[in-house]
């Protein structure tokens, strides 16, 4: 084997990581065909395999990519049959061919944004969607983003080539919406970053590095967006959201892997940087004037980094804020996480009230009887928090839930006697 | 591209059951072709009588099998349809979410397949 080759392989792999949505996305803009597109760019990486180990890393290595997968490309579209049809693409490709000619190539236009709308398209499986953003976007091989939902990769797989089928035969275009869709296609955008946050934030299966690293993919997804659309409020409010919390991860867990809750983790450990970009990023929201749910989620985790321990927290603030988001989002699990506030700013019965209210809805949402059996072990009933915490404890899906539950009730007990 | 949309809804909804709303669905769909026309969207559309007056049938090895009603016993069942002219899905979605039917049952879109 060549002396560079594993190098070279490892080098290539990370221009890819970095470049192949880029690349993927000018393909796409030029030959409207998702598969024809990621075939040709693959036939370029192999090339690249080959001929680099003789000729080293050329001087702008995502360029020379480009030109060999647009040729690949017509290459194929001439081998299938009908090519008739695709003249006025192949005329399209030929001239962009001329274009990259120039010496030096000019740079990459960047059509990320049509690529991710594509990919979050409303009609697509909202599974799908996150796939195939983390594979076409993110840079994740199948088998990577088969670990990050433990499915086997054939599974993976097939669900991506449905996708990409869809794509082709619905008539879902590789194109910027009109004025009047936006609204709902670049809301999906931000829903599936933030699904993908969440994947690895929650953590109920699979290894801990492809959680981190799915959190991260996410943050670059996020920041992307604020690239591409500086303009875009919720966007600015998303990464914000995801920066501040994404802080506090070493905190969350014990030495022992034990979980730690807000009101007791070390906020030494919260990485400054992160909540500094984050708050930063809140404010680029919030100067756009134009309000929204995920800018209030922000505005929520800022009040927590910004305060120096759990009881200086400025709860009433965030009371309104939740009081706020309900008008957004009047669902069961906002009231839930409003009435946890309204504890902490001292109205302990009305919460406890609050979250009476909420019990037939909630009946099966473990986070309901973990909070509620918390209140009322504040408010003295003891018995209470008892049942409470035991209905939990067999909702939890997780063991580090169960454990942590059952460790409350062990406390509670003994304090009591 | 052209796009057929099937218009189902559940049998509480059925219009036919309740005799007030044929007349309000007859309108719909006249309002909707209308619309779509005025687009120059407009291929096609269709409100389907109700369905008690359909028969399903297969042949199995050489016989005819029937059935009182439509192919299978679901919740929803198909109401009418509209075929349409639409540059994209995007288009394609905008225009169902008007169509008669939408707000309590529910609209396939379905691209025709083109042959050369």
């Amino acid at each position: 084997m060549h002396a560079g080759g594993p190098d070279l392989a490892l080098r290539l792999a990370e221009l890819l990581r970095h470049d192949r949505g880029r690349l993927l996305s000018a393909l796409i803009s030029g030959l409207r065909d998702f598969e024809l597109a990621e075939e040709a760019l693959a036939e370029a990486v192999e090339a690249a395999l080959r001929n680099w180990q003789h000729t080293g890393l050329p001087d702008r290595p995502d360029a020379w990519l480009l030109r060999v997968a647009r040729r690949k490309a017509m290459d194929q579209i001439r081998r299938r049959g009908r090519w008739k049809d695709r003249i006025p693409d192949l005329a399209r490709l030929a001239q962009a061919d001329q274009d990259d000619a120039a010496e030096p190539p000019p740079p990459i236009p960047d059509e990320r944004m049509r690529l991710i709308l594509t990919c979050c398209h409303p009609s697509l499986d909202p599974k799908s969607r996150v796939a195939l953003t983390l594979r076409t976007i993110g840079g994740l091989t199948t088998a990577e983003v088969a670990r990050a939902f433990v499915d086997q990769e054939a599974a993976m797989a097939q669900r991506l080539v449905r996708a990409k089928a869809k794509i082709r035969d619905a008539g879902i275009r590789f194109t910027i919406p009109e004025a009047s869709d936006w609204e709902h296609r670049f809301s999906s955008v931000l829903n599936v970053v933030y699904l993908i946050f969440n994947e690895g934030y929650t953590a109920s299966s699979g290894e801990a590095q492809i959680r981190t690293d799915l959190c991260e993919e996410a943050i670059f997804l996020a920041r992307l967006l604020t690239e591409l659309r500086p303009a875009e409020a919720e966007s600015w409010g998303l990464l914000s959201l995801l920066l501040t919390t994404h802080a506090r991860r070493r905190a969350r867990a014990d030495q022992a892997g034990q979980i730690v809750p807000i009101a007791t983790q070390d906020r030494g450990s919260w990485d400054g940087d992160l909540i500094d970009e984050g708050l930063k990023a809140l404010d680029r929201a919030l100067v756009l004037l134009r309000p929204g749910p995920l800018q209030i989620k922000a505005a929520i985790s800022a009040l927590h980094v910004q305060a120096r321990d759990h009881t200086s927290t400025d709860w009433r603030q965030m009371l309104l804020l939740y009081s706020t988001l309900l008008a957004y989002e009047p669902t069961d699990v906002v009231r839930l996480n409003r009435a946890v506030v309204l504890a902490e700013t001292g109205a302990l019965s009305e919460a406890l009230a609050e979250t009476e209210r909420l019990g037939a809805a909630l009946c099966d949402y473990q986070p309901y009887h973990a909070a509620r059996a918390d209140l009322l072990r504040r408010a003295g009933d003891l018995e209470g928090a008892d049942s409470a915490y035991r209905r939990a404890i067999e909702l939890s899906g997780t063991e580090d839930q169960r454990q942590f539950l059952e460790e409350r009730l062990r406390a509670m007990m003994s304090e009591s006697r | 591209m052209e796009f057929m949309f099937l218009i189902r809804s559940g049998r509480d909804t059925d219009p036919y059951r309740l005799a007030s709303t044929v007349d309000e669905l007859g309108d719909a769909y006249r309002k909707a072709a209308a619309e779509t026309s005025e687009a120059g969207t407009y291929l096609e559309g269709n409100a389907l009588k109700h369905i008690g007056s359909a028969t399903s049938l297969r042949v199995r090895r050489g016989r005819r099998e029937y059935v009182d009603g439509p192919a299978a016993d679901t919740d929803e069942q198909l109401r009418g349809y509209f075929v349409l002219e639409c540059p994209d899905l995007d288009a394609a979605l905008s225009w169902a979410a008007r169509l008669p039917g939408v707000q309590h049952g529910s609209v396939e879109i379905r691209p025709i397949r083109a042959y050369d």
